[in-house]
């Protein structure tokens, strides 16, 4: 049978129908996390954190570890700064398309003053200066433009995001290669993910200890995070009156 | 009669806007976090894991509201449990708070706290401070209080219980109620080492 628009006399049903499906959404999201219902995939999703964390656990962690250790403070900050503040070319941008001149602008001047006082980025002078980073993004610019909350997804070996926010990452990944070219070596790209990987321990370390379940705590701290993000640093007041919503006895 | 209406709407918007009540409890707030954070700095220049818990303790009994951090963390699974093991998630959230405080807040560096805000939300007030690092960038921690306590802090955007409810969510789901206090208990265990 064809799939076809509700006739007159099934139209009343099929409303009926997605009243109770909105109401059950609702009362879905009273009964758990919030940002679980955008998980779609959560048996992908959590096949590819386990293999992540696997690799990373034997891997990628150790050796983060080693180098955090082995380096000194000011060299692994002055490796951070300058792809840091490669990428800071692409959150200027991205100030600019959210309409936000002042966040474009400040960002371009970081890159110049970190790019030419900051001897090539090695040396953030542009936060004491006055120019403080604006860290957006081009998944924050389409949340901007109203693409809100989208699916969840975790990509193995790099991380979470959501199908909004894999573009961004797409572009911050590539984006030291698309603006040095093909004189560009391989070997930056290894440094460049040692560093973010280092510069990342604490974090992960917090969320070993803090954590029960890493994969729910991961992907409800993104989520949250990047809100945080999309609006600058300060959201509109959350109530949290939902979790009051619940009756203590059935 | 008319300019009567207009100053008495007037007056009204401005009772609604700041209400007395709303002011007290804002006061009340303030110095209640002013009051823990103290604890915090002090907590931070007590050596031993031990010693940072016993100073902590009485402090996070004052300040949070244990019973709805334990309900809306455990979410509807709370409905079915008695009266004994609710009381018994409560004291394991108390454990489970003060030693999270005293493991994360073991040394002190130059930090400090400086409130920023109080604002108003339909819960009650909610405050928002600013934790300052020496070598690292400011946290913002924004305490969220109903009937006087706290039921929800939030790190730079990050809700501290909403973080708990969706971590605990899967472990009630996979290993059921018992499940989550075993693993409560192994966590509180690790932390300290």
């Amino acid at each position: 049978m064809p799939a076809s628009l509700p006739n007159r006399r099934s139209a009343p049903a099929t409303l009926a129908a997605m009243a109770v499906l909105l109401l059950q959404g609702a009362c879905a999201s009273l009964e758990g996390p919030d940002y679980g219902v955008y998980d779609h995939a959560p048996g992908f999703n959590r096949a590819s954190f386990d293999l992540s964390e696997r690799i990373d656990n034997n891997f990628f962690e150790p050796v983060a570890r080693s180098y955090s250790d082995i380096m000194p403070e000011p060299v692994e900050a002055g490796v951070l700064n300058f792809f840091a503040n490669l990428r800071t070319v692409d959150s200027s941008i991205n100030g600019f398309l959210q309409g936000k001149p002042k966040s474009g602008g400040t960002d371009m001047m970081r890159v110049l003053l970190n790019s030419t006082v900051g001897v090539g980025g090695l040396f953030d002078v542009a936060t004491s200066a006055g120019f403080a980073a604006q860290n957006e993004d081009f998944g924050q610019t389409l949340a901007v433009w109203g693409w809100r909350n989208s699916r969840y997804v975790y990509v193995p070996l790099v991380g979470p995001s959501t199908i909004r926010d894999l573009p961004s990452m797409a572009i911050r990944a590539f984006l030291p290669r698309l603006l040095f070219g093909g004189g560009y070596p391989l070997w930056a790209s290894g440094v460049d993910l040692l560093a973010t990987r280092a510069d990342a321990l604490t974090l992960t370390d917090t969320r070993d200890a803090a954590a029960l379940d890493p994969y729910a705590f991961t992907r409800e701290a993104y989520y949250q995070r990047r809100e945080f993000r999309v609006f600058d640093g300060d959201p509109p007041l959350d109530d949290f009156d939902d979790f009051f919503d619940e009756p203590d006895d059935p | 009669m008319k300019r009567f209406v207009c100053l008495l709407l007037f007056s009204l918007a401005g009772f609604a806007g700041s209400p007395a009540w709303a002011d007290a409890a804002s006061d009340e707030a303030s110095a209640s976090v002013d009051a823990f954070h103290a604890v915090l700095l002090d907590a931070m220049r007590t050596q031993g894991f031990t010693e940072r818990k016993a100073l902590l303790d009485p402090a996070v009994v004052a300040f949070f509201d244990l019973g709805s951090v334990a309900r809306i963390s455990v979410g509807p699974t709370w409905r079915s449990l008695a009266e004994e093991r609710r009381s018994a998630f409560v004291a394991l959230m108390q454990r489970l708070i003060t030693a999270t405080y005293a493991d994360r807040f073991d040394s002190y560096s130059g930090q400090s706290f400086v409130q920023v805000e109080t604002v108003s939300a339909s819960t009650g007030p909610v405050v928002k401070t600013r934790l300052n690092r020496t070598n690292d960038e400011p946290v913002n921690l924004d305490y969220y209080f109903r009937n006087g306590r706290v039921f929800n802090v939030v790190a730079d955007g990050v809700s501290d219980l909403s973080l708990r409810r969706a971590d605990y969510a899967g472990i009630i789901r996979e290993a059921g109620f018992d499940g989550l206090v075993a693993d409560i208990e192994a966590s509180i265990g690790e932390l300290g080492d």
